[in-house]
């Protein structure tokens, strides 16, 4: 009779919440802005939990809304406001080359300079275990397109972390080059 | 909840093939990936703001009470 969602759905979803969370803060920029896109995902999930087939992956249906819902707010934003945030990670990139091998940055500032598509990707396989196949549907994408990103990822941040030693030459204008791939 | 999210490297043993593609070293892969799983598995634990419980409440009821 009633068009709420079982008791069940009710219980995973809450118990999904430390691993949406999670997720939405490795995306966001700012804690408030993670809890504002786990609200909505929730929000979302509860109003269309009809949507969802019983007995599949409801983390990856949740994640799905998440992500979606984080890149829909970015574009709307994009084109109200100029992308400051862009703009200065493309500034701290080009500032973090210049210095050279004097000013490595450390995981989070480095994971922070990655494009939003590569955070997404690094996340969903490295640190929630996501198989590249279901994180490619979760993200639109085909799996090969899913392994670039994880890989791209995972070079970049290597580069600005210091650890790509198989590429350290040693020169600082090699070390410009790379910072234009950032955003 | 579940583990899954300590179980996989950063692609690691089954992606191998993407992640040599550019030569990067198996040592830089193993820190990043256990960066990454440091990092996130911090903020995992954190306590839920109230309002999550709250909004969940308020759902519930909504249904109840359409």
């Amino acid at each position: 009779m009633s068009a709420g969602p079982p008791e069940i759905f009710q219980r995973d979803i809450a118990a999904l919440l430390p691993n949406l969370r999670a997720f939405a803060r490795s995306l966001s920029r700012s804690p408030e802005e993670a809890d504002d896109l786990v609200q909505e995902t929730l929000v979302k999930a509860w109003k269309s939990w009809q949507h969802f087939t019983p007995d599949t992956n409801l983390k990856a249906w949740t994640f799905t809304i998440l992500r979606n819902t984080f890149l829909s707010e970015r574009r709307k934003r994009k084109n109200e406001v100029q992308d400051t945030d862009g703009l200065l990670a493309q500034q701290l990139s080009v500032r973090g080359a210049q210095l050279g091998h004097m000013d490595l940055l450390d995981f989070q500032k480095s994971f922070a300079l990655l494009p939003d598509e590569q955070k997404e990707a690094l996340l969903l396989i490295g640190a929630e275990g996501f198989a590249y196949e279901e994180a490619a549907l979760m993200c639109g994408c085909a799996v090969g397109t899913m392994k670039s990103r994880v890989n791209r990822a995972r070079v970049k941040l290597a580069e600005l972390m210091g650890l790509d030693s198989t590429s350290d030459v040693g020169s600082d204008t090699h070390a410009v080059r790379p910072a234009r791939a950032v955003g | 909840m579940s583990q899954d999210h300590a179980g996989t490297a950063v692609g690691s043993a089954n992606d191998r093939d993407g992640g040599q593609d550019r030569g990067l070293p198996e040592i830089a892969e193993k820190q990043i990936a256990a960066e990454l799983r440091k990092v996130y598995g911090q903020i995992l634990p954190e306590p839920m703001p109230e309002k999550f419980a709250g909004l969940l409440d308020q759902l519930a009821k909504s249904e109840r009470n359409p």
